[in-house]
């Protein structure tokens, strides 16, 4: 079971002087259990490619089969069956909250799904109660006075209620300060851990990308030009730096040190591991 | 720009047209527009189509640009139309049950939808090949002289810049809040209650945001010191030259023929 990309292709305003092409023979495969993170500089095509994954846009070349089915076949009611696989959480999602309670958001998903009654109730404490938002306190409050942090798990909660099978996010870390990130990433870690679901994110921190995922996508232009663990794809920092992506500082550190030792091994994930490699330079083993 | 929404966009170009003062410009799409609604007869309605014709060939901006942005339009053209052809009184050529129509009916109908559809790709011929810039310009110099008499010309020609730029930005806005929701299960295809129901869900954020930009907007002015339009100058100043003044004699030369073509 996973979501595969098959040549897929995808241009903007087709048939217009702006038209763009995004996205570009992309073969890929997001697997259940793993969290699998995007890169790559502004305009790769890295949004588009989330838009994708849960059929709200179809490709212009290619195919997107989301366990087996390919949602651009699909209509109606089926097609809100395949959607509620897989959840999707856009930028800024906080920016899309609009009901008058906590509680009324979370449940739009599900109750757009015709769940109702008791189970409803359930959906929205079990999201509430994973993404740590206090259920007697928040869910009769207006989600518009909640601090940036709460607003943004509540989104997340309002997908998560769902049930989705696999949960994109795009850019789920920026524009938080580093205790909300750090609670965050834990959080994506604790849904494949605990509920075994296939988590794609997509982040301009490098950092977030390295501690949490599994498996490392890197588009350039539209185009897939590198797939590795972490470790790989930090080996070859100085392609990384040339895409214009910032390193980690700690790997920032390690690639200036190379010159000096060339036997560096550059992608250490952690200060800690960073040390041990600077230590073991030092001392010519 | 990565939306397929046209109404409104400027596309850079080098044509007769781009080049033109958008005071010309404005000039022709205004009387054409006067010329439209007046003319009533065939002759008129293929002179007046003619010389908008030959003026969008003269865009060198792709036909199917202007017509892209249209389908929303044909339902008032439709409903319009259908108005005329079963209301007008005339002499009846078809009739069931408590529905005819008349020949009248049907020339009204289609005056009315050619009048809809060409004052459509007027505007459309404007925005196409005038940047905003230059139409505020344009737009601020030829209200200019009623700013005597207290009008004030710089702050619409302002807002009308504003709208103007915003609207795709509101657009795209809006399509990123309709795909949010539809992936949360927002069904907007089903039960005519159903989808009024969950419009809300894009209403709410999307008048949200379009606030919030506002107030941005209006501190980053505030911020540098825009204070309206008295004693403001300009970068680039727009000048006449001689094909502007060809193209406004010959646009005034279509006066007088409207006069004779009406009935």
């Amino acid at each position: 079971m996973s979501i595969r990309f098959l040549k897929v292709g995808f241009r903007y305003a087709r048939g217009l002087p702006w038209e763009t092409e995004a996205l570009k023979n992309i073969n890929l495969e997001v697997r259940k259990n793993e969290i699998l993170g995007i890169i790559g500089p502004t305009g790769s095509g890295k949004t588009t490619l989330l838009q994708l994954m849960n059929g709200i846009r179809h490709p212009s070349e290619g195919k997107v089969l989301i366990d087996d089915q390919d949602p651009a076949v699909l209509k109606g009611r089926e097609i809100t069956r395949l959607r509620q696989k897989v959840g999707l959480v856009f930028q800024s999602p906080e920016d899309q909250l609009f009901a008058n309670s906590v509680y009324e958001d979370i449940a739009f998903g599900p109750k757009n799904l015709g769940v109702a009654g008791s189970e409803l109730d359930n959906r929205v404490r079990w999201a509430m109660e994973v993404l740590d938002l206090g259920f007697e306190d928040l869910s009769r409050r207006r989600p518009q006075n909640l601090s940036g942090g709460q607003k943004r798990r509540v989104a997340i909660a309002g997908v998560l209620a769902i049930k989705p099978e696999y949960l994109v996010l795009d850019e789920p870390t920026a524009g938080l300060d580093p205790e909300g990130r750090k609670g965050l990433l834990k959080l994506i870690r604790k849904l494949r851990e605990d509920l075994g679901m296939g988590v794609v994110m997509v982040s301009h921190r490098l950092q977030d990308i390295m501690s949490t995922c599994d498996r490392v996508v890197v588009l350039e232009k539209g185009e897939i030009r590198k797939t590795g663990t972490p470790r790989e794809i930090m080996r070859s920092g100085q392609e990384l730096i040339e895409l214009g992506l910032h390193l980690p500082p700690i790997n920032m550190v390690l690639h200036e040190l190379k010159d000096v030792f060339p036997y560096l091994d550059t992608a250490a994930l952690g200060p800690e591991e960073a040390a041990g490699e600077i230590d073991r330079a030092i001392r010519g083993l | 720009m990565m939306n397929s929404f046209t109404f409104g966009q400027y596309i850079p170009g080098i044509s007769l047209v781009h080049s033109l003062d958008p005071r010309t410009k404005l000039f022709f799409v205004v009387i054409m527009m006067a010329a439209i609604f007046a003319v009533n007869t065939l002759p008129g309605v293929l002179i007046t189509a003619l010389f908008t014709g030959i003026f969008i060939a003269l865009t060198r901006v792709p036909l199917t640009i202007y017509f892209r942005g249209m389908r929303p339009l044909m339902v008032l053209v439709g409903i319009t139309a259908a108005f005329q052809v079963f209301l007008i009184p005339g002499e009846v050529i078809w009739r069931w049950w408590v529905f005819s129509i008349t020949d009248t009916g049907i020339e009204m109908g289609a005056l009315m939808s050619y009048r809809l559809i060409m004052v459509f790709v007027l505007a459309q011929l404007l925005t196409l090949t005038t940047s905003p810039l230059q139409l505020t310009d344009g737009l601020e110099m030829v209200l200019g002289p009623l700013t005597r008499v207290g009008f004030p010309a710089h702050e619409l020609a302002m807002i009308m810049t504003i709208a103007l730029r915003f609207i795709p930005v509101f657009f795209e806005e809006g399509s990123k809040i309709i795909l949010a929701q539809v992936s949360r299960g927002a069904d907007f295809q089903g039960s005519w209650l159903k989808s009024a129901r969950n419009l809300v869900a894009i209403m709410v954020p999307l008048f949200a945001q379009a606030f919030r930009r506002a107030d941005d907007l209006a501190l980053a002015m505030e911020s540098r010191c825009y204070t309206g339009g008295e004693g403001r100058t300009q970068l680039h100043e727009i000048t006449m030259s001689r094909t502007d003044y060809l193209v406004m004699a010959a646009t005034a030369a279509l006066v007088p023929f409207i006069f004779v073509l009406r009935t």
